[in-house]
């Protein structure tokens, strides 16, 4: 004969497993949906807001330079959302007509996240990745025009890591590194190196 | 003998056992050609050493292989070959020739094994490159007119000296032992002497010997005290010395710039470091061992390869090869300029960032040098890392993401000497830093180098005489800062 209080303990034990089992499915489901949820969320920022002034660095392969421009563009208010309008701001340079710095049609921020403390993460889509020139001068150029512009346009930023597609690469095309976290200090030296072809 | 010694003497034993049989494992084949000197692995069928015949001919020149069942085609530039597995008779189209080899072909994973004994005669009708001179029981290979051949003469002055002169410049590894001094050569095609041993009238170098084993020549000068070693006339000159009695460092601030064309031996016959030695010429590099020499060296990686093809340059000509023609070109002229370097990727071969790092940082060179190419751009351009400097705080123990920074400053001067020389030459030059891996994992100064085209037309990236003149412009800088290098080590 089994004792009543073991029968009771065994039937809230299996009761409890049972609410966590139920519990766990629903969470995994949100999680599964999250990624579907962002990506149908994920549209080009539209370009509202009022017109501000702000710092580009902007490439140029001939003579392989960064050059400091200054741009009029819309932005909006959050603080993230202004960070990426400023970057895609950069990109449509390259995506132009009389592109100083070429890069691949379709070329995009996906995202920008400004994660405390310090530290920023560009999201760049596989267009700009796949389709990018392969050498050490032209992607470095790439690389330091984006982690310098965020770095002016948006105080507090001392970290940049970039991913595509919301991954971790090794290299842009071959050549510069981004499995590493840019230390903007860094990144400030060889932008000054580049200022001049010399 | 009780139980716990019986377990020593077991595990000694066993221990004994493994070491033998690794030893037996690292059979070598080393090749020597006007391109490059390379050594390939050699596997054991049937008690006899067997090569692939591919890993041998890809340097050499264009390769192609290609199987039809038991049937194995080999296609060197225009001429053809047909192997059978497990047959000894190779037909050789191109002259409608047969050949027959001292055993039989093994075809394994769509690779073509030949025995090593039949490699001078094969590669001789493949290629037909002349002379092909084989040493069959060293496994050496020398592919065309590559010997170098030395002398030795002992020159009776006092102190008395021993002079070997090469043909070409030589780097070998010098280590001393007691009572002896061990030139190593594993780089250089270095022939046998008309007479070995050589015994000398002298008390202090007393004989010398010259030895082959395993792709390796070994010179074994015997003597009864220190030597100093020195090179000069350009790496073709090695001359031995008695190291100088009771000297004791009264020109220390020479250390701290050695000639670049000197090397010292140190050790003396118990194994402690020689006195400075004071011979015009040399200066002392510290021993940081009690055998051998740190030893100038560069490793230059030829980047990409394989399956990762780096920028094309053009439709038909990738990155990929067009740096392993400069790395090639890169290591002839440090050469004959006295320093010797190690291409890390001497084939069309795959190798992964941190395999690379770990390659390089296992060979402990002075110097590494990772080859790139662009078509955007004129001129060449010169990178380190992008890591600041930092003082060598973390000891022996270097973080992997970060090893380089205590040799920025160095790589940094190496960097502007290279610069300033190809200015010299009127190659647009211009020095910068870089995010490009491996080069925060060396744990050596790292350059990387990117050449462009000397004008705004492609072609002129794979003339051979611009090619010529980036290397030897490199070279020339690198033995400018090969004080600092060394300095910095």
């Amino acid at each position: 004969m089994i004792p009543r209080h073991l029968k009771i303990g065994v039937a809230v034990m299996l009761a409890t497993v049972l609410g966590l089992t139920g519990y766990l499915w629903r969470l995994k489901g949100h999680a599964a949906q999250a990624p579907q949820v962002l990506e149908a969320a994920h549209v080009p920022p539209p370009a509202s807001g009022p017109k501000e002034q702000v710092t580009l660095y902007i490439a140029y392969d001939d003579p392989g330079i960064i050059a400091r421009r200054a741009a009029s563009i819309p932005l909006p208010q959050g603080r993230q959302e202004r960070a990426q309008e400023v970057l895609q701001a950069v990109l449509n340079a390259y995506l132009a007509e009389d592109s100083p710095h070429a890069i691949a049609p379709g070329s995009e921020i996906r995202n920008v996240y400004l994660v405390e403390p310090g530290l920023a993460v560009i999201d760049v889509n596989a267009a700009l990745a796949d389709g990018h020139r392969s050498g050490i001068l032209v992607e470095e150029l790439t690389i330091v025009s984006l982690v310098q512009t965020l770095s002016t346009n948006v105080p507090g930023v001392n970290r940049v890591k970039i991913l595509v597609e919301g991954k971790e690469r090794e290299t842009l095309a071959g050549h510069a590194d981004l499995s590493t976290t840019y230390d903007t200090a860094n990144v400030q030296q060889l932008a000054d190196q580049l200022k001049t072809a010399n | 003998m009780d139980f716990q010694n019986k377990l020593l003497l077991a595990l000694v034993l066993i221990a004994g056992a493994f070491l033998s049989l690794a030893r037996a494992e690292e059979k070598r084949i080393a090749i020597f050609s006007p391109q490059t000197s390379f050594t390939l692995p050699v596997t054991e069928r049937d008690g006899r050493d067997y090569v692939g015949l591919v890993d041998v001919l890809e340097p050499l020149g264009s390769v192609r292989a290609t199987t039809d069942g038991n049937k194995w085609k080999l296609r060197f530039e225009q001429r053809e070959a047909e192997f059978v597995d497990r047959q000894t008779l190779v037909k050789l189209n191109t002259k409608n020739k047969k050949f027959d080899l001292p055993a039989s072909f093994r075809l394994e994973s769509n690779r073509g094994l030949v025995p090593v004994a039949a490699l001078g005669s094969l590669i001789s009708q493949l290629t037909g490159i002349s002379p092909i001179v084989f040493h069959e029981d060293s496994r050496r290979l020398f592919v065309g007119k590559v010997a170098v051949r030395f002398t030795e003469e002992l020159q009776k002055e006092n102190p008395p000296r021993l002079v070997l002169n090469f043909t070409s410049p030589a780097s070998p590894t010098i280590a001393s032992e007691p009572g002896k001094v061990r030139l190593t050569f594993t780089r250089e095609p270095i022939m046998p002497p008309p007479v070995s041993p050589v015994k000398f009238d002298d008390a202090v170098i007393t004989s010398a010997q010259y030895e082959e084993a395993n792709g390796i020549a070994v010179l074994t000068v015997f003597t009864t005290a220190p030597l100093l070693a020195s090179f000069s006339n350009e790496g073709r000159t090695l001359t031995l010395t008695r190291a100088p009695q009771a000297q004791v460092a009264p020109q220390a601030n020479n250390a701290s710039s050695p000639s670049p064309q000197a090397q010292t031996l140190g050790p003396t016959t118990n194994g402690t470091p020689a006195t400075p030695p004071l011979a015009s010429g040399t200066v002392e590099v510290p021993e940081t061992t009690g055998t051998g020499l740190r030893h100038f060296f560069a490793v230059i990686d030829a980047a990409h390869g394989g399956t990762e093809r780096g920028a094309g340059l053009s439709d038909a000509l990738p990155e990929k090869d067009v740096v392993l023609s400069f790395a090639r070109y890169l290591q002839k002229e440090l050469q004959t300029r006295g320093i010797s370097a190690l291409i890390l990727r001497d084939s069309d071969a795959t190798l992964s960032l941190d395999q690379r790092a770990s390659l390089a940082n296992s060979a402990h060179p002075m110097l590494y040098i990772t080859m790139h190419a662009a078509s955007q751009g004129k001129g060449v351009r010169i990178y380190t890392s992008l890591l600041p400097f930092s003082g060598n705080a973390n000891g022996p123990f270097q973080p992997w993401e970060a090893a380089q920074a205590p040799h920025v400053r160095t790589a940094v001067a190496t960097a502007d000497s290279v610069a300033s020389e190809l200015r010299k030459h009127d190659i647009r030059a211009r020095v910068l830093s870089a995010p490009l891996r491996p080069m925060n994992n060396l744990i050596a100064a790292a350059i990387a180098i990117e050449v462009a085209p000397p004008d705004a037309e492609l072609p002129g990236l794979v003339s051979p005489n611009y090619q010529q003149s980036v290397a030897s412009a490199i070279a020339d800088g690198i033995l400018a800062a090969r004080p600092q290098l060394e300095a910095g080590r």
